[in-house]
Order: C-alpha cells, then sequence, then structure tokens
C-alpha cells in the first residue's frame, strides 16, 4: 500500500535546490554541501521523488579524464510543477531546513 | 594513518552497501561508491558512508519478504500457546496475587493478539511485533520485581517470568534468523536467474 505524506522540510529544501537551476544536473555530494542534508537523508529523499517520476537521474561522464561517471541529478518536469504547487515554506512559523542559512 | 583507516573504513562500508542493496536499488548504491571517489576528508567520507549504508539497509529491510508462511505459523502457533499459559497461571494466580495475575493477564492478552495477527493479516509487519515482544519483556521485567508476600513464591515467580521472557526472545530470534537467512538465500537465487 503506497502512502502518500506531506513532504518533509529536509524534501523541500533539496527540491528547492534542485528546483534553482532546474537544467543542470547534480551529483550527489554537492547536494549535500548545498543543503546541508546528511547522506542518509539525502538519498531516500532522492529514491522516493525518483520512485514517484518527479526525479530524473542518469551517469554523466566526468570532465576530467580517468574518473568513473557519476550519478547526476535534476527535477523532471512533473517535479518542478509539483515544487511550484507546494504551498511556500513559512520561515518564522516552519523549521528551519537543515543547512539552511537564515537572512537577516 | 586514522585518516587512512577511515577513508578505507568507508569504501568497504560502500561496498558492503552494494552487495546489500535489492536488485532494483542497485544503480543508487553504485552511485553512492561513486560519490565516495570525490569526498576528500576522511572523517566526512566515513560519515557520508555510514548514512549510505542506513539507507540501503532498510532499502533490503523494505524489499525483503517477511511473510513466509512456516514461520508465521511456527511464530503464531508459538505465540497462542503462551497466551494460554499465561491465561491459565492468571486464573491460578488470581485469589493471591491479584496485581501479579494483571500483570500477566495483560501479557497473555498481547500474546493472543500477536497469534491472532499472525495467523490472520497478511502483511504482517514484523518490526510491530518486534516492538510488541520488546514492550512484553518490560511487563515480564515488572512482573520479575514485583514483590510477594511469601518468600518461597516470590523465587517461583521471579523464576517463571525468565523463564517466559527467555521462551519467547529465543522463539522470536529463532525465527528472525529463520526468516531472513532464508528469504536472503530465496532472493539471492532470484538474482542469480535461479528457482526462488
Amino acid at each position: 500500500m503506497k502512502r502518500n505524506r506531506p513532504l518533509s522540510n529536509e524534501a523541500r529544501t533539496l527540491m528547492q535546490a534542485l528546483a534553482d537551476a532546474p537544467s543542470r544536473w547534480r551529483h550527489g555530494y554537492d547536494l549535500i554541501k548545498e543543503t546541508g542534508l546528511k547522506s542518509g537523508t539525502l538519498y531516500p529523499i532522492l529514491m522516493r521523488l525518483s520512485d514517484r517520476g518527479l526525479l530524473e537521474a542518469q551517469w554523466l561522464e566526468p570532465e576530467q579524464l580517468g574518473k568513473p561517471a557519476r550519478h547526476a541529478y535534476r527535477l523532471t518536469a512533473k517535479g518542478l510543477e509539483f515544487y511550484r504547487e507546494l504551498p511556500t515554506l513559512n520561515t518564522e512559523t516552519d523549521p528551519i531546513p537543515y543547512g539552511a542559512q537564515v537572512q537577516a | 594513518m586514522i585518516g587512512d583507516m577511515r577513508h578505507t573504513t568507508a569504501t568497504m562500508l560502500l561496498r558492503h552497501c552494494q552487495t546489500l542493496a535489492p536488485k532494483g536499488k542497485a544503480q543508487w548504491a553504485e552511485a553512492m561508491a561513486r560519490e565516495r571517489d570525490e569526498i576528500a576528508d576522511p572523517g566526512e567520507a566515513l560519515a557520508f558512508a555510514v548514512g549510505c549504508l542506513v539507507t540501503i539497509s532498510l532499502e533490503r529491510a523494505r524489499t525483503v519478504d517477511f511473510l513466509l508462511g512456516e514461520v508465521r505459523w511456527v511464530v503464531s502457533a508459538a505465540t497462542g500457546l503462551l497466551a494460554m499459559f499465561a491465561l491459565v497461571a492468571v486464573l491460578r494466580m488470581l485469589p493471591a496475587y491479584p496485581q501479579a495475575a494483571m500483570v500477566l493477564g495483560t501479557i497473555g492478552l498481547v500474546f493472543g493478539w500477536c497469534s491472532r495477527l499472525l495467523a490472520n493479516s497478511k502483511e504482517w509487519r514484523v518490526v510491530t511485533i518486534a516492538i510488541v515482544m520488546f514492550a512484553l519483556s518490560g511487563l515480564s521485567i515488572v512482573a520479575m520485581n514485583t514483590s510477594f508476600p511469601e518468600p518461597p513464591h516470590e523465587a517461583l515467580y521471579r523464576a517463571l517470568a525468565l523463564e517466559g521472557l527467555l521462551l519467547w526472545s529465543a522463539i522470536l530470534g529463532a525465527s528472525l534468523a529463520i526468516a531472513t537467512g532464508r528469504l536472503y538465500k530465496r532472493q539471492a537465487n532470484k538474482s542469480l536467474g535461479g528457482e526462488s
């Protein structure tokens, strides 16, 4: 039985990072550095988004020769639409997402 | 030296992730292993690997089918028997030790509920059962710590509570070991194209 749970703050943070540059392919470690999420949080979210067709993944050959291909991710059109339809996060009342910087 | 060890451990854990990953998530485990090459800091690499291992272990746990018929029936029958023993004990203890009888009665009811759940439910959630069993161990400890007015009976009931605790811990442990062992074997066979 599939459950439709509300999106967590962590998932929202990740989607926000991906939606900021929707056409750019992003690597797992880069997303960790950018969002402040731990690998144990990031990868399950990536997997769920991918399972729901909101994220696409592909192996990208690195620019540097001799290095192996890396998995890269970006939101699908459906994912981008889903993200844009999310209610906006209220930073005053909602918990601050992991690694997010609060602007003074 | 320590840095090298952490890098080596991270690599080892990520290799284990690749072995552990269920078929549908194999490329994710591969992706994690490749990302590790990009992490220069040993501590960060190790933390990354631990997070990945947790993720893949949970994915593996989600794909394991704990509905192996024979294990389910054995545990169901065993918990049913324990429920019956507990209820018989309640009847015998009730006049003299109502408090202890209530504790045992609760244990009996939860065992009965477990037994019914295991026998009927198509979606047997082993974690739920494990939690119930764990909660019951708390009850047994309560029973062990209950003070009985007559010293000879106190020793007897403590021994019985301990025996019960050990008995169903063994049943649960053995069942889980059988279930996971058999299922891993079955899944490995499937992955290799053999018969399940």
